[in-house]
């Protein structure tokens, strides 16, 4: 597929996405709570078919996407958020401090996500916030580590060392000079983080961490796995939530490489056409967390 | 530099094991609520006999350093702490079931980490040929798609559909006589259960590897290589990978944890009786002393096969100075 291509398919997914998330009353066929036959096979009625419940699944589908995207998109701004503080002050530390937060971002970087989400999350109370407080607390270490390495690059460039031989202060130079630097390695990682995000959220749903309030698509396909969305072969309750999620992560998958690409094209000084291969040499973000466990 | 490099390592692994190890204590003491029913699990129809006996026996009447000591002590000798669910020490359930999440855990880390280089390796080699193309596409593909989802559809597949492969557990019910059938039965059980997590966790060595040897392709040395015609192997495991590989070797060994933390969802998916399906269902029990041993021991053995990836990398680098300055 071409560039352009995926990149317009992947913003159109999304647009679609965050038109259900906006307004869910508007688009779906039917009230998610109002009750029809159980069990349903797909029809012109029910385009996704009926649950144990009788509820329709598209119905529920479209109502579900808004949990889903909000968690996804809240706890990858916090994310973001920590991780670029993190990252600045880590790539400006020296000596002991520096090794210290070096270690600590390290230290969540090689530690699993889903054992200690699960961990946390069944501390929490449950519900959609604790959901993003759990996925925040330990989703930050990649952004930090990517912020941390263009800092040490901002860092050592010529101008700021200047303006530390000019004896600008120490957090002028961070807070005003430094930080607006990396903020585009910053913005360009909120959407890797975004999409990992949502896989963890999915995964903590579909393992009944925090579930106790909001329906998200990883609920869904638990309470499909639950009551015998496969042994009845209700596939079209099991998978469609899951096919939604994997369209959703291959929409930030290419939106995310489109941003990277540019990036790397502005920070070698190529023209945009030089750098468009079909897959770039580094095109994939390949960073070390695992939002699947 | 080889010295610095490893007292590091060693000096990470330490700190990192401290960290979990308070985290571990700290959690089910400070969290909101009350500790002993996050020490023990649930405490719902406990009476208050049983109660303050429970409080006696968790210690917790006894002052922070204390318990901290016992702690420690109690973790040395393998008691991982008390769980009301199962009647007994987490660490004796843990010790059952382990041995079957390593029966998928461990096939699925060596098939995984051999594909991914093999593919990865030749990939970013022949970069923007149609073998890269194909492959990279589907390993993109195949990393949007939550474990879970891809456990489900193999299931369906395979097991619902096709009828090739059994739906789960580890091996028949009534498991065939004689040694080699009961192998293969066993064979035919794990099929499905080791291919999810390879399917899961193959994507992200695959790029990692994949774009270090793209790096690597324009390298003159490499095409020095390629120009005194050694073959294409040749050039890849002799010149290619030792350059580049390290970031792959230290990748596999954290990913030995993450494989761990994928059979959770597997486990519970193919009804695989290890320490996925403990934990999943101490999810809906509120099961605490279990989460926390299950992460612990997740936790530790990452820790241990980061630094043992950490110790290769040094031996095996020759930009680490390695054999050499040994």
């Amino acid at each position: 597929m071409k560039k352009s291509a995926s990149l317009k398919l992947s913003i159109a997914v999304l647009a679609v996405f965050i038109l259900f998330a906006t307004a869910p009353d508007a688009i779906a066929p039917y009230n998610p709570k109002l009750s029809f036959d159980t069990f349903l096979e797909p029809s012109a009625e029910h385009i996704l078919g009926t649950n144990n419940l009788g509820y329709d699944i598209l119905s529920e589908l479209i109502h579900a996407s808004r949990t889903t995207l909000t968690v996804g998109l809240l706890s990858a701004l916090v994310c973001t958020f920590i991780g670029t503080i993190a990252g600045v002050v880590a790539g400006c530390a020296k000596g002991l401090t520096g090794e210290i937060l070096n270690g600590f971002i390290n230290f969540f970087i090689i530690i699993p996500m889903l054992p200690l989400a699960i961990v946390i999350g069944a501390y929490l109370s449950g519900g959609a916030l604790d959901t993003v407080l759990t996925i925040s607390l330990i989703g930050w270490c990649g952004t930090a580590r990517a912020v941390k390495a263009k800092t040490e690059k901002v860092k050592n460039s010529p101008y700021v060392r200047l303006m530390r031989g000019l004896g600008f202060s120490r957090m002028r130079i961070l807070f005003r000079h430094v930080l607006p630097n990396v903020l585009d390695v910053a913005a360009a990682r909120y959407i890797t983080s975004v999409a990992s995000c949502i896989l963890l959220e999915s995964t903590l749903g579909f393992l009944g961490v925090g579930a106790a309030g909001s329906m998200s698509w990883g609920v869904m396909i638990n309470y499909a796995y639950k009551f015998g969305g496969l042994a009845r072969g209700a596939y079209n309750w099991l998978l469609a939530p899951g096919v939604c999620i994997m369209l959703l992560e291959l929409a930030f998958h290419f939106i995310s490489r489109f941003i990277e690409d540019r990036l790397s094209a502005v920070r070698d000084g190529r023209s945009k056409k030089a750098s468009g291969g079909a897959i770039g040499a580094d095109g994939y973000a390949v960073a070390g967390e695992n939002s699947k466990g | 530099m080889i010295r610095k490099k490893l007292t590091g390592s060693i000096a990470f692994s330490i700190v990192a094991l401290t960290l979990i190890l308070l985290v571990n204590f700290f959690l089910p003491r400070l969290m909101p609520g009350d500790p002993l029913a996050f020490l023990i699990g649930s405490d719902e129809g406990i009476s208050e006999e049983e109660y303050n006996e429970y409080y006696h026996a968790m210690g917790l009447d006894k002052p922070i350093g204390e318990q901290f000591a016992d702690y420690l002590d109690n973790l040395f000798h393998g008691r991982l702490g008390y769980s009301y669910h199962h009647g007994r020490d987490v660490g004796e359930v843990l010790k059952e079931k382990l041995p079957r999440t390593l029966l998928i855990a461990f096939p699925a880390w060596i098939i995984s980490a051999l594909i991914a280089l093999l593919l990865g390796i030749y990939a970013g080699y022949r970069r923007r040929g149609l073998f890269d193309r194909l492959t990279s596409g589907a390993m993109v593909v195949a990393d949007t798609a939550p474990t879970f989802l891809m456990a489900m559809l193999l299931l369906i597949v395979f097991a619902y559909e096709l009828n090739w492969l059994p739906f789960g557990a580890l091996n028949s019910a009534i498991a065939p006589a004689g040694a080699l059938s009961a192998f293969a039965d066993r064979l035919r059980h794990l099929v499905l259960p080791v291919l999810t997590i390879v399917l899961a966790s193959t994507p992200k060595k695959y790029l990692l590897m994949r774009s270090a040897a793209a790096k690597a392709a324009d390298e003159k040395y490499i095409v020095y290589a390629r120009a005194r015609g050694l073959s294409t192997p040749a050039v890849l495991f002799r010149h290619v990978f030792p350059n580049v590989g390290q970031p792959f070797i230290a990748m596999l060994g954290t990913g030995f944890g993450k494989i761990l933390s994928g059979s959770i969802v597997v486990e519970m998916i193919f009804s695989i009786d290890g320490m996925g399906t403990l934990v999943s269902r101490a999810i809906t029990d509120l099961d605490y002393p279990v989460l926390q041993a299950a992460f612990m021991i997740i936790a530790l053995s990452v820790i241990a096969s980061n630094l043992i990836a950490d110790l290769i990398c040094l031996l095996i680098g020759p930009r680490q100075g390695g054999a050499e300055s040994l």
